[in-house]
């Protein structure tokens, strides 16, 4: 179902992407989920969007709470704190950093510098 | 939402989420319903999305609890449930990472050095001695009794000096080979050795009131132990009523006056004498007894210092007063001192 290359590499950021996307604005999960594939990760499973947005509050980067709805269950929304803009932050500057040498080694081969 | 929902939609809903509860049963409790809370409201609005079936759209229950499973970074069994438990603490101790390494550079920057553990790293292996040291120095006074900084200089001093040479070099060479250990015995080594900066510092300011507190004891008295005078004349007999006194004239106070004279007990408040006291020696006479014949061997006694007015230290020979009939020696003359020879009837003063 899955492109598995994609896959491959959206596990190592998806992370970051999430934060990306929390820094914007709060969110519920399948919110988050509609606009990570509106940005162009068609590829995210909703598990996994879930599973990282667990993870992430586990690690202290995130606080949740509970708006009620007339219609449906409760949807837990999900915000960042201050150590998770923080993480963002360094996981940003370390994946442009990680970008710009990927980048310029498919450009050059490694050859030149 | 859920009252537009046809109810078959409801029921598919309602599978899926038990389809994958099922895949997460070997989890405990607690991490379970963590994973599946969102759930339902997931698979509520997705289900409104579209008429796709719901595992058209995310897969197999099964296959959505794996990614899921994996992507929480849930690990199975026990070591999560630990893990769990203590998430909280994980998170705290994160943010406590975080607060240090600012410090550490802040205070890094000050001193000159990118980060202040960079120095501190510098001064690892002077700890690694001072560290033997004190282990030694604690088996010394712990085993060995030993009070004070430096070994003495002899016998046991050289132990107490092998001691702390190899534990300074078993130190060293702990420090040398400990980074290439496994992260559980590290830090038990780390911990062993905050307790033992915790005890060198305990000792640190022990001694340091020790030192103070000595000044006023500078010099140990020999004569603190003598609670009683018995003196006796050239021919062996012993004097009641003697008055001592020093070089200078004034009277030479000793012992507590502490003694039952016929059960009364007669001893100054504060134990201290005032100058002006006159006292006289012997200061407990045996009660109404009569003094003891003198021991036969000291009237041809040469001995160098007269037996009025001259203290010895025979205390330490006979280590009971209840021998005045053997303290001859008291009047010094060490080479007799028939403890004990005559007059062991004669009740001496009791303490």
């Amino acid at each position: 179902m899955f492109d598995v290359d994609t896959t491959q590499l959206l596990k190592g950021v998806l992370d970051l992407a999430v934060l990306a996307v929390l820094r914007a604005e709060d969110g519920y999960g399948y919110d988050i989920l509609r606009r990570l594939r509106v940005a162009g990760l068609e590829e995210v499973g909703d598990a996994s969007v879930y599973g990282t947005l667990r993870r992430l509050f586990q690690a202290g980067y995130l606080t949740t709470y509970v708006v009620p709805s007339e219609s449906g269950p409760h949807r837990k929304y999900y915000a960042l704190n201050a150590a998770g803009r923080t993480q963002l932050d360094s996981s940003g500057k370390i994946w442009r950093a990680f970008a710009a040498t990927m980048d310029h080694l498919i450009e050059h081969g490694g050859t030149s510098r | 939402m859920n009252a537009v929902e046809p109810p078959a939609r409801q029921e598919e809903i309602a599978r899926y989420l038990d389809g994958v509860r099922a895949a997460l049963l070997d989890l405990p409790p607690q991490v379970r319903d963590e994973l599946l809370e969102d759930l339902l409201a997931h698979l509520t609005e997705v289900a409104a999305e579209s008429e796709e079936p719901l595992v058209d759209r995310l897969g197999q229950p099964a296959a959505y609890a794996a990614e899921l499973r994996a992507t929480a970074g849930v690990e199975t069994g026990e070591t999560q449930s630990l893990q769990d438990s203590t998430q909280w603490l994980y998170a705290a101790v994160n943010r406590l990472k975080n607060a240090v390494n600012v410090v550490d550079r802040r205070a890094g920057r000050f001193i000159g050095y990118p980060r202040a553990r960079d120095f501190l790293v510098l001064l690892a292996p002077a700890w690694w001695v001072l560290r033997g040291y004190v282990v030694a120095m604690i088996v010394l006074n712990t085993l060995f009794g030993y009070q004070g900084l430096t070994p003495s200089a002899d016998a046991e001093g050289l132990v107490g000096t092998l001691l702390i040479a190899a534990m300074t070099i078993g130190s060293i060479k702990l420090g040398a080979i400990s980074p290439d250990w496994s992260s559980l015995r590290r830090f038990a080594a780390y911990s062993a050795t905050a307790v033992l900066g915790f005890v060198l510092l305990v000792g640190v300011l022990t001694l340091d009131d020790r030192s103070e507190a000595s000044d006023s004891v500078s010099v140990w008295n020999p004569w603190s132990g003598i609670e009683d005078v018995y003196p006796y004349d050239a021919n062996g007999q012993p004097l009641i009523g003697v008055r001592l006194f020093d070089q200078n004239g004034n009277p030479i106070v000793l012992g507590s006056r502490q003694c039952l004279r016929q059960g009364v007990a007669d001893w100054a408040p504060n134990g201290q004498w005032s100058q002006s006291d006159n006292v006289s020696y012997p200061l407990c006479p045996w009660p109404g007894s009569p003094l003891p014949a003198p021991a036969p061997s000291l009237s041809g006694s040469h001995s160098p210092s007269s037996p009025s007015g001259s203290p010895s230290p025979s205390d330490s020979r006979s280590g009971a007063p209840a021998a005045p009939s053997g303290t001859p020696a008291a009047s010094g003359t060490a080479s007799i001192a028939p403890t004990g020879s005559s007059g062991s009837s004669v009740p001496g003063p009791t303490r």
